[in-house]
Order: structure tokens, then sequence, then C-alpha cells
């Protein structure tokens, strides 16, 4: 009879300060791992200096874009201006304003000569007067971001006429104060009163309350607040509350509504103009990232890439025949993309429903011939970034650790195109990628010039041709493409 | 014909220069085979890599078929077939579409292509492996596989490192069975090897290298006779012990 195997004894250390097998292991893998300098150096001494260069730029980029709004001065068309003289007087003493004539204000907004078209009714200042309320239209444009956001200033323009005329009409119908006792008038808010409400009621003997600033509310408060209704108003120190004695039509000096120019595909074109170059030069890259790498220096890994250099064919061919493949691959799969964005704005699955049922109208013979004329180039550029880095690197892991701060970079320069909001200098045009992202971004918003066009292909022609000659030399350099 | 004269390989590294050829001269005719024998770092792969135009020579000149290295690289390597174990074959290719796209590479048109296909591969015996993917075939098969690939343009200089490096015994003797062949058909060929038996069977003429120096070059028969012995192994032994007592004082 066979004799059953003894269960095998696991063997005691014969240290006790002898690591565990995983530990043991571990140091292994980390010591092959910190041999590799390039890698080191690529996870701890490129973040390091990369992450605090990159905030930096986000932070210096998105400081200049606000300066840059806030200096900016918007054009208004103003329409029975002569009607409400009091108001226009406003829109001419600001600093962010400046009237101009428009035959076709619809059409200028449109074409950014225009940020805003105000009209007037012919009883605006007659009804201001007459303690009523003026009517106020300001038409824009929400795919012209210098329009919304001229839209949006002009709101506090509106109120500091709102606000002012309040104070005149207060101090003439002062008897709607007067009727509130003295001991209810309380004041709510965080910033100082309101000096011109605040110089009425004193001027009236209505005394202020000591919490007239006061952030805690008293019960009492309250319990008068239940009785009564509360109006609040805002003024640009903050919000303060006040009891109302007074009618309501003393405190609506203007009523304004919004006209939004834009067209569906001009909405959908300003969407798309944001988003669209973003997410094309992220899966540009990411599409073309794994196989490009995986073209140059996975082969030299495998050791596949040596039957293809011993063959006939010239190392330029090489060098073009392996962007090609990759561009093709990066090219569908930005194809995809945009394909894909039009879906979603399309069904409105973004932006919270809604969506624009003609997004892909956007797509006009002239932008789809754009697109083209400025992806084929972009993706070459993109593209033959990433076949120099893999010629470069020795292998698959240490291709990749060098791509991440050029990753870093596209993803820079695409969120420059969500968030840019004026208007860019057109020196942008000579930078390759950038060039790339801004025209389609201009294209897509109806922007590009055939001039731009022809800059942008010009500039990124250049920068592909060059690194597509850097590529072509690392592969005749021996000490490039067979150093271990 | 390979003409190597006075060629020098020198390496910059991060400790200081590296010379792995020394001044080596060596010509090969069309119908030989020339073995350069050394064993491992002696320069042999060096050597091989400069005459298929991956490596540059430092020094000296070398032509192929009357082209020079240099100069007219890309006539070189139209005419040479180069094989070394180091080299793979790209795993997501079958052997039929691998040596497809080299034969168009090389300008032969279809027919030809399909013939020569056709030819290594029945030689080889991988027909019915022809439409596997390399990396579903054996080492031996993938091997057979890249000679198929080297050789599908009927190159007029072979140049083989290692060739039977790693094989099995049966997949050793087919592939040295070729290189018989092939040199019956005029080709010239040059091969790199540690092995004094496979040396001894398929080489017309053996160079020694040692140290990336050509220490001795000649016949079989000539080299026992210049150092008296009765086999290449000891001429091998009688060169190595040469060089390190020289290399000790």
């Amino acid at each position: 009879m066979a004799e059953k195997p003894k269960p095998e004894i696991p063997r005691p250390r014969e240290n006790l300060l002898d690591m565990p097998d995983f530990m043991v292991i571990a140091a292994n893998e980390l010591r092959g791992i910190i041999r590799q300098k390039r890698v080191v150096i690529t996870v701890t001494l490129v973040p390091l200096l990369l992450l605090p260069l990159f905030l930096l730029g986000m932070g210096s980029f998105f400081y200049i874009s606000e300066q840059k709004l806030q200096e900016r001065i918007f054009n208004v068309a103003v329409e029975n201006g002569s009607h409400a003289q009091d108001f226009v007087l406003y829109i001419e003493r600001s600093e962010n304003f400046t009237i101009i004539n428009s035959s076709h204000p619809v059409q200028d907004i449109s074409s950014e000569k225009l940020e805003l078209y105000v009209q007037f009714p012919d009883n605006f200042t007659d009804n201001v007067e007459d303690y009523l309320t003026g009517n106020i239209t300001i038409s824009y444009s929400s795919a012209v971001p210098a329009s919304a956001r001229a839209k949006d200033t002009f709101i506090n323009l509106i109120w500091d006429f709102i606000l002012d005329e309040r104070g005149r009409r207060l101090d003439q119908k002062e008897v709607f104060l007067f009727s509130l006792p003295a001991e209810y008038i309380r004041f709510l808010g965080n910033g100082s009163l309101n000096t011109t409400l605040k110089g009425i009621l004193m001027n009236h003997n209505i005394k202020l309350g000591e919490d007239s600033a006061v952030t805690k509310v008293s019960e009492e408060w309250w319990s008068i607040a239940d009785g009564l209704h509360a109006y609040r108003i805002r003024n640009a120190s903050g919000e303060l509350n006040f009891f109302r004695t007074i009618d309501d039509d003393i405190l609506n000096v203007v009523d304004h509504e919004y006209v939004d120019t834009a067209t569906t595909e001009e909405k959908s074109g300003s969407i798309l103009g944001m988003i669209l170059p973003y997410f094309v030069v992220i899966y540009l890259m990411s599409g073309a990232m794994s196989i490009g790498l995986d073209a140059v220096a996975g082969e030299k890994e495998r050791n596949t890439l040596g039957t293809l250099l011993v063959n006939k064919v010239a190392r330029t061919s090489i060098v073009i025949g392996k962007i090609i493949s990759v561009m093709v691959v990066s090219f569908v799969s930005a194809l995809f993309t945009i394909g894909g964005l039009g879906i979603i704005l399309t069904f409105g699955i973004i932006f919270g429903g809604g969506g624009t049922s003609s997004a892909f109208a956007v797509f006009t013979p002239w932008v789809v011939v754009g697109l083209f004329l400025i992806l084929i180039p972009l993706s070459t550029v993109l593209v033959s970034i990433i076949i120099l880095v893999g010629t470069f690197a020795r292998n698959l892991k240490e291709a990749s650790s060098y791509m991440t701060p050029v990753f870093f970079i596209v993803i820079f320069l695409g969120i420059m195109t969500m968030s840019i909001n004026f208007d860019i200098s057109k020196k942008v045009y000579l930078i390759p990628i950038a060039s790339s992202v801004f025209a389609m971004k201009d294209l897509l918003l109806g922007k590009l010039t055939v001039s731009l066009l022809l800059l942008n292909i010009i500039v990124t022609v250049l920068a592909a041709a060059i690194l597509i000659y850097l590529c072509v030399k690392m592969f005749k350099s021996e000490k490039i493409l067979f150093r271990v | 014909m390979i003409k190597s004269e006075q060629i020098t390989k020198i390496f910059e590294t991060k400790s200081g220069s590296l010379t792995a050829v020394n001044d080596v001269s060596f010509t090969v005719r069309p119908g030989e085979i020339y073995g350069l024998l050394g064993p491992n770092g002696a320069g042999k792969t060096t050597s091989l890599r400069m005459l298929a135009t991956l490596l540059k020579p430092t020094k000296g000149k070398i032509t192929v078929n009357g082209f020079s290295t240099e100069k007219e690289s890309g006539k070189v390597r139209g005419s040479l077939g180069f094989l070394t174990a180091q080299m793979k074959l790209s795993p997501n290719f079958t052997p039929h579409e691998l040596v497809t796209f080299y034969g168009k590479l090389n300008r032969m048109p279809k027919k030809i292509i399909t013939a020569r296909e056709n030819f290594l591969f029945s030689r080889f015996k991988i027909d019915e492996y022809r439409d596997l993917l390399i990396d579903k075939l054996s080492h031996g098969n993938a091997q057979k596989a890249a000679i198929a690939v080297a050789l599908i343009h009927d190159p007029k200089v072979i140049i083989f490192d290692e060739p039977t490096s790693g094989l099995d015994i049966m997949t050793a003797k087919s592939v040295t069975d070729l290189l018989l062949a092939e040199k019956t058909r005029g080709k010239t060929i040059i091969i790199s090897t540690h092995y004094m038996a496979i040396a001894e069977k398929l080489c017309d003429r053996i160079g020694i290298l040692l140290n990336g120096k050509l220490m001795a070059s000649g016949t079989v028969e000539e080299l026992n006779e210049k150092y008296q012995v009765n086999s290449l192994e000891e001429t091998f032994f009688k060169l190595a012990e040469k060089v390190n007592i020289r290399e000790a004082a």
C-alpha cells in the first residue's frame, strides 16, 4: 500500500526579522521600478512640478478671463431712448456699456457687432414718474457669450436705476412710511443699510432699532413678520428686509423681459462650440494613445520592429505608415465623439433635458468640410507626438509615463475652450493644437473665416511636418531606436 | 557578395566607450556560407547588425552586393534576408498575412508571392498553420514562419544570427538544410553561432571573433593546420586562451 504523503509543513523563518515572502516580492518589485530612472522622474518630479504649473496656468487663465470680462465694454442699441432719457443716462454713464446705432439689431447681435438691444415703450418715463412700472425689453443672444454676459451685467444697471428711483419715490411718498409704528421697524441684513432709505427714516424721526444690522432675529420679529408681508430689497451691499406699509407699485419701478434672439442652430452651435473641441481633442488623443504608443514602443518591447527595419522600405515610409494607421483610428474615434455629442444634444440627455431637435443641423456642409480640414492636420500632430514619444521610449511603460504631461497640456487646452467667454486674440491661431481647438470652436459658432482656417491649416501642417521629421530622425537614430 | 573592411563599432555608454567590434575585415562570396563563431558578447550580433544596416560602423566600410551599407542602405536591405533569434513576428498576424505583407513591401507580384509562400511553407512544413495567428504557433513554427518572412523576396544575401538557437533538433535541421540548399543556389550566406558542430557542418569558412576582434578566418582545415590542432573546438580554445593571456598581461 502506498504511503500517504505527509502534509507539507511550512518552513519556519530562520530569522524572525526576515521579511515575509510578499514583502520580499514587493521590495524586489520596487527595486525594479526604482532602477527605471525615467519612470521614477515621471511619477515623482513631473507631477510635483507639473501640477502646480498646471493649476497656476489654469488660475492665471481664469483670472485673465475674468479681468477681460470686467474691462469689457458692451455695445448696446437703444430703441425709443427719447422716451426713457433718465434710464438712457444710466447706460451712458456706465463703464460697461456704450450706445451705438444699429439698423439690424438682431443680425448685429448674431454677428457680434452688438451685444444688447434695449427697447423702451413710449410711456416708460411717464410710468416711472407716475409711480407706476416702466417696461424694458432686452434682446440678446444666448449663443454669443459676450451678449449673454452683457445681459447679466445689464441687470446691475437696472437695479441701480430701481434703487435710486425707489429712494426718490419713498422720499416723496413718506406717508407710507409714517403709517408704520416706529418700534416695528427692523432691518435685517449683512451689509450697510441703503443710505437713501436710512436717510429717509431718520428724517422722519423713525428710530432705527439697535439690531438694524443684526443677523439673529428675535422671536418677536418673526411674530410681526408673520402678520405682515416683508419685502426683500436687494442693493449692492447685500440684502435688507423691511416691513411693508406701502403699495407694491412704489417699489416696482421697472419690469424687464428678455428676448433671446439666438436660433436653435445657433444655440446648438454655441453648446457644441463649447464642448466639442474639448471632447474631440481628448478622444483624438486617447483614441490614438494606446495604439500609437504600442505601434513603436510596444513593437520595440516585443522585438517585432526589427523585422520591418531590415526590410528595404525607407524609415520615412515606416513612420508615415504608422502615423496614418494610428490617425485613422483616432479620426474614427473623433467622428464617433462628434456623433455622440450630436445625439446627446438632440435628445437633451445633458443640460437638464430639452435637447435641441436640430443639433445635427449645425453640421452644414461648410462646418463638415471645415471640421475635416481642421481635424486631419490636428490628428496628424497629435499622432506624431504619440509616435515621437513611443519612438523615444524604451518600452510601453516608459512611453505611457512620458505621455502624462502631454495629456495634461491637451486637457488644459480643452478646458480653455470650454470656459473661455471672451474674444481671445487671434494670435492663438499661431499655436499648434490651440489653433485647431479654437478654429473648431469658431467654426461651430459661425465665426471662422476662410483666412483663419487657412492660417490654422498652415500652422498645424507645419507643426505636423516638423514632428514627422523628428520622428523620422529618431527612427534613423540607432542610439534611440536600439537603446536598452 | 559581402565585403567588410576594417569595421569597428564603438558604443558610448555611461561608464565610457565600449568597443564591440574592432577592426574586423572579411569577405563572403556567392555560393558560400561564412560562419562567425564566438562566445556571447564577442561582437557577432553587432557585426551582423552592421551588415544589415541596423547599426552604422564607427569606422570601416561594408558593401553588400556592391552597395554601401551607409550610402545605399535601402538597396542593401532589399537584397538581403536577415533573421535573428531576438527578432519576433507580430503576434496578431498569420504567417500568410506576414509573408504577403513583406512580399508587397519588396514590390513582388502577387503570383510570385504566392509561389514563394507555397514553396517556403511546404519546405518548412507549416502549410497547415498559414492562417493561424503567430501567437498561437509553437516557438519552432513561429521561427520557421520568421525565416519564411525573411526569405520571401528570395534575397541574394542571407544573414542569420544564431539561426538554430532555441530550436528543437528537427526544426534546427530544417533550417540548416535550407541554408545548404540556398548555398547551392548561389546565395551569399553569413551566420553567427556559438555551436561548433553547426559551424563545422554548415560553414565553408569560419571567422572566430573574440572580444570584438576577428582572431582567425579560414576553412576548418586551414584553421586546424594553422594552429596545429585537430578540431575547430581546439582552435577556438587555443585562441581564447591567447586572448586571455594577452589581456592579463
